[in-house]
């Protein structure tokens, strides 16, 4: 179910409600939420009990996404750093620059979704991730394949550089 | 519930608008994406394939000239090209008319790579670094690896107030670094030298003190040669590598240069050269990894003649363990590190000095050792092992010694009953080649390690005549050993 988003239940955290642009309700942990640097800006001027948000560019396909990224990297970042204050080797880091590789091996719709949610939530790992994705689409695909690729029409009369 | 959020994308309808207009059918949402964001993906594109997104549409036609990050390679240019010297013009010619171009209001990233036998004329290298220090630039990555005429650098460029990133890779032929009177580069964060020679030394030793936010330094195949002392202090230091120096040097007692670092916050450090070299550290109780790779001089490796193998005069082996001995007290707060097979051997050779300087490394979790294992280095080897008490990895990759094998000396176990390996939990050893030292080695292991989890043993990667029967063998009299704890995983393989 998407509007029942509770992933732990054991210590009761601070949470705050995302909501999509299609009315899906999403709980979500507070640290999670903070790693929109948007939220993060209005987030003291906010009343305690009426931390909701309103994401009316973000469809709740997308907002899945986004929820899973931002989960992934919080957990991820404490137990890099449990691992280095306990001076036990961990190959942390590595494991999560996988796990980000996966997440964004995603069709080109989805991907120009989880980029746009990005931009506008501002995250700005998550927004690097996707323009390196699509960078890396673009990179040695010849004009014709990288309009096919996107659906971009050549809207060009006279194309000055068609004899290249 | 309240609307905080504010859609960012006011022009959303002024390009629908456009897209009408343009009688698109398809959806093309990538080319609605705002400027600012497509000129971020086509800045991590080689220019090359920058440019060549503006015949996509008229949307794209002028993207590429807004962008602040430009990076040029020569291998993907001259891609598909014969890599004449036409070829190698035209690459020249399409950086100035990048630079031409290019209205973006600063330039915050330059990359070049160039790796062709056609040298690019120095001129032209002078004059874009130029025309970047009045565009701001923040991060400067040149990597010419031709056998050039020497270059010049602009002195503007070290005292460039917006430079975070400065790395200078050359060819062959070592660039002079022709440093001005004042150097002063407030911004500096990593500073990457390959292939420069110095040739002031107070105006080397003010470089690097005038980088007070300096956090990573390479230095690797430089010339140190008209220097008596390299001075590297960094207060923010926090990597610092240095990597085969060149003295070229002749004689039968060349000086060479000393280095000198104080870097009280360091935190690794990797240094490959000569152990005739006097390192000086002062201050490096931060530090949390080193390696030494540490070498014989070449005079002393190889006979230029008969291209024999030398013995190390003995005077040389003092000389060169006194150093090697006084560098790794300097590092003694390391919590892992890596030594070479020669450093090993020079150790092994003057356990007397050893003991007199009594180093001890109190942090070391992890120690990676490359040594052959003749009589003296398995003995230096449990040294390492005695003065270590907190170790819990021990890595060694068993290398060849090229000489007679007369010198390699049976072990025979003199040391027992050995006061260490208390904490070591994880043992590999690579390369074994199935000899009696080995052996050895591995049976005072097995009876004083008393914690140890897990035994890993790579056999070595080359296909001996009767490897596998050795293997065997091996394997069988390693299992019988007493082993001092009893919860122990052996991997063979």
């Amino acid at each position: 179910m998407k509007d029942s988003f509770n992933p732990s239940i054991e210590p009761p955290k601070k949470t705050v409600t995302l909501v999509s642009s299609d009315g899906y309700d999403f709980e979500v942990e507070e640290e999670v939420a903070l790693e929109s640097q948007v939220i993060k800006d209005g987030f003291e001027d906010k009343a305690v009990d009426d931390r909701e948000y309103l994401l009316f560019n973000v469809h709740s396909d997308t907002l899945e996404l986004i929820i899973k990224y931002c989960e992934k990297h919080v957990s991820s970042r404490k137990s890099i750093s449990a691992a280095a204050a306990s001076s036990s080797s961990s190959n942390g880091e590595e494991a999560l620059k996988e796990w980000d590789e996966h997440f964004i091996s995603v069709d080109t719709n989805t991907l120009y979704d989880i980029l746009m949610a990005a931009d506008y939530l501002n995250i700005k790992s998550l927004l690097d991730l996707a323009i390196q994705k699509v960078a890396d689409t673009i990179h040695g695909r010849s004009p014709e394949q990288i309009r096919k690729k996107f659906n971009i029409e050549n809207d060009s009369i006279i194309d000055p550089w068609a004899s290249e | 519930m309240d609307f905080t959020i504010t859609n960012p994308q006011v022009s959303s309808t002024k390009k629908l608008k456009s897209e009408n207009e343009m009688g698109m059918s398809i959806p093309d949402r990538i080319s609605r994406l705002p400027d600012e964001t497509l000129h971020k993906i086509l800045a991590l594109l080689d220019m090359k394939c920058a440019v060549k997104t503006s015949i996509l549409s008229t949307r794209w036609r002028y993207l590429w000239t807004y962008i602040s990050t430009l990076n040029f390679n020569s291998n993907v240019f001259l891609e598909s090209t014969k890599r004449l010297a036409k070829d190698t013009t035209q690459f020249k010619e399409f950086v100035d008319q990048v630079f031409i171009h290019n209205k973006a209001n600063s330039i915050l990233k330059f990359y070049i790579l160039y790796d062709e036998k056609r040298c690019l004329e120095p001129p032209r290298v002078y004059s874009w670094i130029r025309a970047l220090l009045h565009r701001n630039i923040q991060e400067l990555d040149i990597d010419i690896s031709t056998d050039a005429s020497p270059f010049h650098l602009p002195v503007g460029l070290f005292t460039c107030p917006s430079l975070t990133v400065l790395k200078l890779k050359f060819g062959y032929v070592r660039v002079p670094l022709q440093l001005p009177c004042s150097v002063s580069l407030p911004s500096l964060k990593t500073m990457h030298l390959k292939s420069v020679c110095f040739v002031d030394e107070s105006r080397t030793s003010k470089l690097f003190r005038n980088c007070p936010v300096l956090e990573s330094l390479i230095i690797m195949d430089s010339g140190v040669v008209m220097l008596a002392n390299l001075f590297i202090y960094g207060h923010k230091l926090k990597d610092l590598v240095i990597e085969n120096c060149c003295d070229e040097v002749g004689g039968d007692e060349p000086a060479y240069c000393k280095i000198q670092i104080c870097a009280p916050n360091i935190e690794s450090f990797r240094c490959k050269d000569h152990m005739s070299r006097v390192y000086s550290i002062e201050n490096c109780s931060s530090i949390v990894s080193a390696g030494m790779d540490m070498e014989i001089e070449k005079r002393f490796q190889f006979d230029s003649e008969s291209g024999m193998e030398l013995e190390l005069p003995g005077k040389k082996t003092k000389e060169y363990a006194v150093h090697v001995i006084k560098s790794l007290r300097a590092i003694c707060n390391v919590r892992e590190l890596a030594l070479s097979p020669s450093l090993i051997e020079v150790v092994s050779k003057q356990p007397a000095i050893l003991e007199r300087i009594s180093v001890q490394f109190l942090h070391l979790r992890c120690l990676m050792l490359k040594t052959w294992l003749s009589r003296d280095c398995i003995r230096a080897v449990f040294y390492m092992l005695k003065i270590s008490p907190l170790l819990d990895t021990l890595i060694i990759e068993v290398t060849k010694k090229a000489d007679n094998s007369t010198s390699i000396g049976e072990y025979q176990d003199t040391l027992s009953p050995l006061q260490c390996m208390s904490q070591l939990k994880f043992v590999q050893i690579e390369g074994v080649l199935g000899c009696t030292n080995e052996l050895k080695f591995l049976e005072i292991l097995l009876q004083n390690a008393l914690v140890l989890e897990t035994l890993v043993v790579l056999t070595c990667e080359e296909q001996l005549p009767d490897k596998a029967q050795r293997s065997w063998t091996f394997f069988d009299r390693l299992q019988q050993f007493p082993r001092a704890s009893s919860n122990i995983a052996i991997f063979f393989h």
